[in-house]
């Protein structure tokens, strides 16, 4: 199908404890659309997190095979799956993951630059991406004199600044209190109103009700 | 993407460098001053001992470049000749002849009339000097530690080497016998050839060198009313050179003499021991060198590698987000460029600023070396760029380790 942007198929991804196994994604398999808003869900342990690792590049599963965009993830290098992250992934992680010796907009910037782009572009890139997530007036505020809902934004502002093609949300408002949980929802839900495609970790089965597409997950196997 | 990630490393190494405490960039930055200073003053002590022996061989007693007699002959043949050639070159600042003999100096000459048993008596050499020309090449007044140097109103007497009289040196033995009682003031009996002559002692002089502290001087003029037209020759000439010309060049012009006489470069002439003993403290010097490089490695591979380990979640996230190794590399290694740079300009300052000035105008003194702190500048820039090699290399390996670590693991601190 033309709209499929990521192919899973069996996908199973065991860790090693000791002589213990622990199968924490199990032969899992789905296709993800261009322009979906997919929700991970399931308790702690579940493997909901592991799984958007996989997704992500940012682990190897066990078996299985990934496919992001027609191209088979397996098949890449190293350097390749940082290339790849790059150009056509995006993320958010649940602790923000700044630089902290980055200002707002250099920790914006980072990825522009990376992606060949001049410095005055970056620049003006990273702006645009503080203003699209509302943070005009801190481009130079370091992540220390951030609270946590305009740190995750800035980690938003990073993730969607060089246009991916698909940004993944690893727990994006865990952190939060509900005010700023509703505003970075909002926040996730006017991108991929936008087209993006968002692929997002979540255990509160409140902000999943409005989703049209949710993956459940328990023991590693999708419910 | 080489070129990308070469300046994002740099964007990187930037910030980090600006956002860290001045404090702890401070005690980077003095850590890598004090190594450079380690490695360079610890070597240059042991290399400006020989150097200052070198230089006060140089100074004291030889010039640039000394003529001196064939080993089995009494003085410089074709004396003449090559004088008349050293007059003539324009390239020759200063010279001064000496003419030497060997002579006895008794002490007791008084008492051995009376058939004193036990004569206060030495053998020496006996140096004629032009005693103007003399102080202009060795500047041998200025060794003068009691009584005074010889000056136009004051020739009549001798000024006697530090090693001759026994209240001046300890030194005394098979070789080195002393006269024990006489002082500035006293009167000796100089005997030379069979002439005798009592002459007071105006100065006694002291250096590091120790043929010049062995050896008795006398105005030529003096010595020649002494001594036959025979014996009066010429034994050594001490020759400085003009400032802007090379002694090799003149060395050269001279050297068809050398059938005639010695002619050697200071450096060529020295005692052999003097050269031995500065192989062996080069040899020492660069032991110690490579052991204060290392030490430095190593001091920054710890600083380096306790930055890179405090930050490895971050080079997981950066790795996360699509920031390739190199980048990461560049960035850590750009870190430690700058710090072992400006620690070594900072160490630069202080060596070429403060430590050599201060160990020139105060030298440490050693029975036969002022010994000062050497720090030739291509040497030190040498060493300054294997000191700074040494940190980047010790900068990549901490940040090659951590950024080769899996990257979730790296994000998930596990």
């Amino acid at each position: 199908m033309k709209n499929i942007i990521i192919e899973v198929k069996n996908l199973t991804k065991k860790f090693k404890n000791g002589d213990a196994e622990l199968l924490a994604v199990n032969n899992v398999s789905f296709d993800i659309k261009k322009g979906e808003f997919i929700r991970i869900i399931g308790k702690s342990g579940s493997g909901k997190s592991t799984l958007l690792y996989q997704l992500g590049l940012l682990d190897k599963p066990t078996s299985g095979s990934i496919k992001i965009s027609g191209v088979d993830t397996k098949l890449l290098n190293d350097k390749q799956r940082t290339e790849f992250r790059l150009t056509k992934l995006g993320y958010v992680f649940q602790d923000y993951a700044l630089m902290p010796s980055l200002n707002a907009q250099e920790n914006v910037m980072i990825p522009l630059l990376m992606g060949g782009n001049s410095t005055s572009f970056s620049k003006k890139q990273a702006q645009d991406a503080l203003d699209k997530v509302g943070l005009k007036t801190k481009f130079n505020n370091y992540p220390s004199q951030l609270s946590g809902g305009e740190q995750q934004r800035v980690s938003i502002a990073r993730a969607i600044c060089n246009n991916p093609e698909i940004v993944f949300a690893d727990e994006p408002t865990a952190n939060l209190d509900t005010e700023t949980t509703t505003l970075i929802l909002n926040l996730i839900n006017t991108l991929n109103k936008s087209g993006q495609t968002i692929v997002m970790v979540t255990h509160e089965a409140d902000y999943t009700k409005s989703a049209k597409c949710v993956i459940k997950l328990s023991d590693g196997k999708i419910v | 993407m080489f070129y990308n990630s070469l300046k994002v490393g740099l964007f990187l190494a930037v910030r980090e460098i600006k956002k860290s405490s001045i404090l702890a960039n401070g005690l980077i930055i003095m850590v890598m001053m004090l190594t450079f200073l380690n490695l360079m003053v610890g070597r240059g002590v042991l290399i400006g001992l020989p150097e200052g022996a070198t230089n006060s061989f140089k100074t004291q007693y030889a010039g640039d470049l000394i003529i001196t007699k064939l080993d089995n002959r009494k003085n410089i043949l074709r004396e003449k000749t090559i004088l008349d050639e050293v007059e003539k070159n324009q390239t020759i600042q200063r010279y001064s002849t000496r003419y030497i003999l060997m002579a006895n100096f008794n002490a007791d000459y008084k008492k051995a009339q009376t058939g004193t048993l036990e004569i206060d008596q030495t053998n020496a050499e006996l140096v004629g000097i032009d005693f103007d020309k003399e102080d202009e090449v060795t500047n041998l007044s200025n060794y003068i530690v009691k009584g005074e140097y010889f000056n136009s109103s004051y020739q009549k007497g001798i000024v006697v080497g530090s090693s001759i009289l026994g209240k001046y040196t300890s030194v005394e033995g098979v070789g080195n016998q002393t006269l024990n009682t006489p002082d500035v003031g006293d009167k000796i009996e100089v005997v030379v050839n069979g002439t005798k002559e009592v002459l007071p002692i105006i100065g006694v002089l002291t250096t590091k060198v120790s043929q010049v502290d062995r050896r008795v001087y006398i105005p030529k003029k003096v010595l020649k009313s002494m001594v036959s037209d025979s014996d009066y020759k010429i034994g050594e000439i001490s020759i400085k050179v003009k400032p802007g010309n090379t002694v090799d060049d003149l060395k050269i012009k001279l050297d068809h003499y050398k059938k005639y006489a010695y002619i050697r470069t200071a450096e060529k002439a020295q005692p052999q021991f003097l050269s031995d003993i500065k192989v062996t403290f080069s040899i020492l010097g660069d032991l110690i060198g490579t052991v204060g490089i290392i030490v430095a490695s190593i001091t920054l591979f710890i600083v380096i590698f306790v930055n890179a380990i405090t930050k490895r979640r971050y080079i997981g996230i950066l790795k996360g987000i699509g920031i390739t190794n190199l980048a990461i590399e560049v960035s850590y290694v750009l870190q430690a460029t700058f710090y072992s740079l400006v620690g070594s300009i900072l160490g630069l300052v202080i060596l070429y600023g403060y430590i050599v000035p201060y160990s020139i105008a105060n030298p440490i003194s050693f029975p036969f070396s002022d010994g000062i702190i050497s720090a030739d500048l291509k040497d030190t820039l040498v060493r300054t760029l294997i000191l700074i090699t040494s940190a980047i290399i010790a900068g990549y390996m901490p940040a090659r380790m951590i950024v080769k670590q899996n990257t979730l693991d790296s994000i998930l601190g596990r």
